[in-house]
């Protein structure tokens, strides 16, 4: 919530220079101007790589980079205040309204993996929440063998655990006696030496963690194909959101995220491409 | 304040033009972005799969969002089909013809819209009759059409959804009004509750129905795929693919092969209408 008023605090105050100090002379001789782009911390170094990009070709613009929560960037968006949205999730019926654009860039995904001896190779979505949440503390309970459960996360601040905590638990946190492995490589180390561990790692690191299973969720195995479609459950559309469609340098911004140029930059972030 | 910032954005819109007509096309797209109803999204994310399996080269991305979105969607440019199970409403039609945009559909197929209750009810058919008394509250007994005495529970789907509009047409036709005790409930939730509460009655898209629930006949005929597509059973839903006359090549192609017909494919929930249409010569 604090941080939500300080993205919009900090979006209108730099409104507020932006139009006292705009003129004429200001807009024609195509001075220096910026473009705010705010909302999912999941997107934040997406939308910092795409903007350091961007604005190799367009000199002029100024490109202010924030995160804040999608539902901060989306509310934002719709008072003027900055000029993208990034959100990571699709819009409800109630925030959709018909001037709000929201151009998919990018799909995310999270993968359960487990020790590969783990006689385990598909749970259910219930079944994984009450794993990381501490519910479910021995694998009898998920139809594993009688063993303790040992829980393994990435640090806080890792755009993973932030998928975990709100995608698979709904907001909440993961269970406190985790064990935490500072780099998706440690995580499957852990993961690989301990036959009673699960964790999680993202597509992008599973070259790194050959060494464990990546088990399917609700009988569905992440691929790239089940990402797309979004049949695989933890997957998760990223969005970037206009204002109504006035040509301009938010559009050209948005324009290049889905270019080659910028789905290149999406697949470098480990993260799924989707034009 | 605010308003001065938008009036400012919208001038430095105007007055540096930039390369907006990149926002739209940059030379043509092979990915092809699908939005809209929920209740087709599972076959429509195995079309896509099976399609990208077959062609790697090619990119579906799907996400959901209803078919008012979709819509929404094509109109202004963020997706290339609408997955949709009604007509376009009248309020899109005017933002349609202001972007000259015409809109072009395909019905891949149908699913039916059935009337459940609790696995306890006793009744295994109703009438068209009953149906529009029971959802528009001129019938609030079970004891009144055959059943115990009990007052009827009505669970409906979300108004803005397209299966509450397929069943209000179909069920209440013209002019007939919901009861107002009627529960506004999503269809994850509807099932449960029916499965739950022995005067229930409620509505779900055959794909959603699972044992939990009793699944009622209409007028006696039973859910088949031959009831469905020749319109027997009175309650169906098209699945429909929408796109603008300015769509690409990719999003024709992917049309054209989601459409096709399909030799002994089976999908819970979901009749093909292309072998009947387009009959073998």
């Amino acid at each position: 919530m604090n941080r939500r008023n300080l993205l919009l605090a900090l979006a209108a105050s730099v409104f507020a220079t932006n139009s006292t100090a705009f003129d004429w002379a200001f807009a024609a001789r195509k001075e220096r101007r910026s473009l705010l782009i705010a909302g999912s911390g999941t997107m934040l170094a997406l939308n910092k790589v795409l903007a350091a990009a961007f604005s190799k070709s367009h000199p002029l613009i100024d490109m202010v980079v924030e995160k804040g929560g999608s539902l901060a960037g989306l509310i934002a968006l719709k008072r003027g205040a900055i000029d993208v949205g990034a959100m990571s999730r699709d819009l409800t019926i109630a925030e959709d309204e018909f001037n709000i654009r929201g151009f998919l860039v990018a799909k995310n995904e999270v993968s359960i993996v487990v020790n590969r001896k783990l006689p385990i190779t598909s749970l259910f979505h219930e079944q994984i929440r009450s794993l990381f949440n501490g519910k479910i503390t021995n694998w009898k309970q998920a139809g594993g063998p009688a063993a303790p459960v040992r829980v393994v996360s990435l640090k806080q601040g890792s755009t993973s655990r932030q998928f975990i905590e709100d995608v698979v638990l709904g907001g909440h946190d993961i269970i406190a006696s985790a064990t935490e492995a500072g780099s998706a490589k440690e995580l499957s180390e852990i993961v690989a030496a301990d036959p009673f561990a699960i964790g999680y790692i993202s597509l992008k690191d599973h070259e790194s963690a050959a060494n464990v299973l990546s088990i399917a969720v609700d009988g569905v195995r992440a691929s790239r194909a089940t990402i797309i479609s979004e049949r695989y459950p933890y997957t998760q559309p990223l969005f970037l959101l206009l204002l109504g469609d006035k040509p301009g340098p938010a559009a050209d911004f948005v324009a290049f995220a889905r270019s080659p140029a910028g789905q290149k930059i999406v697949e470098q972030q480990g993260l799924v491409s989707v034009c | 304040m605010s308003k001065y910032a938008c009036a400012a954005a919208f001038l430095l819109g105007i007055l540096l033009p930039g390369s907006a007509a990149s926002a739209q096309t940059g030379g043509e797209r092979k990915a092809v972005h699908v939005r809209g109803s929920a209740v087709f999204m599972p076959i429509a994310q195995h079309i896509a799969e099976t399609y990208m399996n077959e062609r790697p080269d090619r990119v579906v991305a799907l996400s959901g969002g209803g078919s008012m979105r979709g819509y929404k969607s094509i109109i202004d440019g963020t997706a290339d089909i609408a997955l949709v199970s009604h007509a376009v409403l009248p309020e899109l039609k005017k933002e349609i013809a202001r972007r000259g945009l015409t809109l072009v559909s395909a019905t891949a197929g149908y699913t039916a819209i059935v009337p459940v209750v609790h696995p306890s009810n006793p009744l295994a058919s109703l009438s068209m009759k009953q149906l529009k008394y029971i959802f528009s509250g001129r019938i609030a007994n079970w004891k009144d059409i055959g059943g115990k005495t009990a007052p009827v529970n009505v669970y409906v789907e979300l108004a803005k959804d397209g299966i509450a509009e397929t069943w209000n047409d179909a069920v209440l036709g013209d002019g007939g009004t919901l009861t107002p005790k009627a529960a506004v409930i999503s269809a994850e939730r509807r099932i449960q509750l029916v499965a739950a509460d022995p005067a229930a009655i409620s509505y779900l898209p055959l794909s959603e129905i699972n044992a939990s629930v009793k699944a009622l006949r209409i007028d006696g005929i039973a859910v088949t795929p031959e009831t469905v597509l020749d319109g027997r059973h009175p309650v169906r839903s098209p699945l429909m693919l929408v796109r603008t006359d300015k769509a690409s090549a990719a999003t024709e192609e992917f049309i054209r092969y989601f459409i096709a017909p399909r030799k002994d494919f089976h999908f819970a929930g979901f009749f093909y209408a292309a072998p009947s249409a387009k009959p073998d010569k």
